[in-house]
């Protein structure tokens, strides 16, 4: 099957976006729909400015006040906008170097993240120097499997986090890589690693069944994918049950369009990763039909055939 | 018989309404991403004034001048001006952070990030552009049977930075007549060896490195050449490099 056609746009939805109004149509049986905007970063590595002009590859790309224009106006033209991001803040640039990712913290709640979780080089002054900036966040950091309780940060990161938006309830929750080999010990001390397959999979059956959220999105800081046996978000996503979404990081991935993953129940898991740098601001537009249970009109099929 | 039929009313009423119960499918998914480019989109005014005040600080510091460069210094292979004084400045500025005697630093050819450092003013920012990775440097104590298959890569490639106090030939891309501080190489003794964590943890195919007895200095490679032309700077002396030979091929 087309890698794309889950995003192909009908008849139908074409009419639903033209109308702008929820429900549709006058009519008693038209269902009603609820959009949803995901917008999300991954691995800014602390590119406040765009890149320089020097003559290179990424010369004039990204920098956090374009970005947080295009996000003004996004969240001018939405109602229901979340606004994410999978982790690596930190690292890059001289403004991490000088201040420690003060400003990268300061701007990402300006520009209204609603939650993060925590990369391999969010670590890269320490647990003590990630506790330190989290002063300046007015968002929280989600992590499932980093365990804490022995440092800084024990109790300064939360699993989860549910969001309601317009009647629809979103879980959100965040997955970190091993740190062993890939952060010098002496950086994360204290935290414990935990398979990060386990605790996905609780936290989003959690987040589904006792919370009753209508979509799970899982941040992650696993990679997108790997050649050699390592976990990674086609990992996580084939071996889920309840994630809805996968918002990646870590491998610097450019995904065009999102990749989707049938998983262990056979419903498609969608993953997404938009490079490094800030380079490029990812958005999802997910709709919701409010309906009864066994009743879908304007549902497309998702599903994957293997 | 009237109470009866009222609960049964009752009971299908909320049987309905149960089995009328609404529930949010999830329809569709679309995508699309934005490209921040250079003419895209307008700047934010008040995340700019946000990065002002930084940025300015960052620049001062930047083009903070912290010393003066004689003659211009290029990057080359075997030796070159720019590799010698960069892996010279190394092995100065690791002797200070160790007890026992250094014999020797390395530098991987790839990690010098300028082909010239020019002559004249160098500023901090020179320094980050000269060498933006956060690598550290590291303490390895190498026997010498180890210290010969680094020299042997490092003759295969074509050389590499390395300190005045090595002197050695390439002769079929192998490392020969080798020296260390003016002794010949003994494959049974021990070496101390400041190496960067990158070189130091079996990059650039030194696999060998990896899992010898090492020790984290925790300091930037960055800030050790930073910190020597501070302190010659302030000794009233200039950026030099030592002409000395250390590879022949």
């Amino acid at each position: 099957m087309d890698r794309r056609s889950f995003l192909r746009n009908t008849a139908y939805t074409s009419i639903v976006l033209s109308s702008g109004t929820f429900p549709l149509m006058a009519s008693p049986f038209a269902p009603e729909i609820t959009k949803l905007t995901i917008l999300h970063t991954n691995d800014v590595h602390s590119r406040i400015d765009p890149f320089p002009m020097d003559g290179s590859k990424n010369e004039g790309l990204g920098g956090a006040a374009k970005r947080a224009s295009l996000i003004k106006k996004i969240r001018s033209e939405e109602k229901n906008v979340l606004l994410f991001d999978a982790g690596d803040i930190f690292q890059g640039t001289p403004y991490f170097n000088f201040f420690g990712g003060e400003l990268e913290m300061k701007l990402m709640s300006e520009m209204g993240y609603d939650a993060a979780t925590i990369g391999n080089h969010d670590f890269d002054l320490g647990v003590d120097g990630l506790e330190k900036q989290l002063k300046h966040a007015n968002f929280p950091l989600l992590t499932c499997n980093y365990d804490f309780s022995d440092t800084v940060l024990n109790g300064k990161t939360q699993p989860y986090k549910i969001f309601k938006k317009d009647g629809i309830k979103i879980g959100v929750f965040g997955v970190g890589i091993e740190l062993n080999g890939l952060v010098p010990a002496s950086l994360y001390k204290g935290t414990i690693y935990k398979d990060p397959l386990v605790e996905a999979e609780n936290t989003s059956k959690f987040l589904k069944e006792q919370e009753m959220c209508d979509f799970v999105i899982c941040l992650s800081h696993l990679g997108y994918k790997y050649n050699e046996n390592k976990v990674s978000d086609q990992v996580l996503a084939s071996a889920s049950s309840h994630i809805d979404l996968i918002l990646g990081g870590h491998t610097h991935t450019f995904l065009n369009t999102p990749d989707r993953v049938v998983n262990k129940t056979n419903k498609p898991v969608i993953i997404s990763q938009v490079g490094w740098a800030g380079i490029v601001l990812g958005r999802l537009d997910i709709y919701f039909e409010r309906n009864k249970k066994d009743t879908c009109v304007t549902c497309k099929n998702l599903m994957v055939s293997s | 018989m009237q109470k009866y039929h009222y609960y049964s009313i009752l009971v299908t009423l909320f049987i309905l309404s149960t089995s009328c119960a609404k529930v949010n499918h999830l329809a569709d998914v679309k995508n699309r991403n934005y490209r921040i480019e250079k003419a895209s989109f307008p700047v934010d005014t008040k995340v700019a004034s946000m990065i002002e005040p930084y940025k300015a600080k960052l620049d001062e510091t930047m083009n903070d001048v912290i010393g003066y460069n004689e003659v211009e210094l290029t990057k080359g292979k075997p030796n070159s001006g720019l590799t010698n004084w960069f892996s010279d400045v190394l092995l100065e500025e690791s002797q200070k952070l160790v007890t026992e005697k250094v014999d020797f630093a390395i530098q991987n050819y790839g990690g010098i990030r300028i082909p010239v450092l020019a002559q004249g003013n160098v500023t901090v920012g020179k320094i980050y552009e000269l060498m933006p990775f956060d690598n550290l440097m590291y303490i390895q104590e190498l026997r010498g049977s180890v210290v010969l298959q680094l020299f042997d890569k490092i003759a295969e490639s074509g050389g590499w930075p390395i300190s005045h106090s090595v002197s050695m030939d390439i002769a079929y891309g192998k490392a020969k007549n080798i020296f260390i501080n003016g002794v010949a190489l003994d494959t049974a003794k021990t070496y101390i060896a400041a190496i960067p964590d990158y070189i130091a943890n079996g990059g650039d195919n030194m696999i060998f490195l990896k899992g010898v007895k090492t020790t984290n200095t925790n300091a930037l490679i960055r800030d050790l050449l930073i910190n020597n032309i501070r302190f010659h700077t302030s000794q009233g002396r200039n950026i030099k490099s030592n002409p000395t030979p250390r590879i022949k091929d």
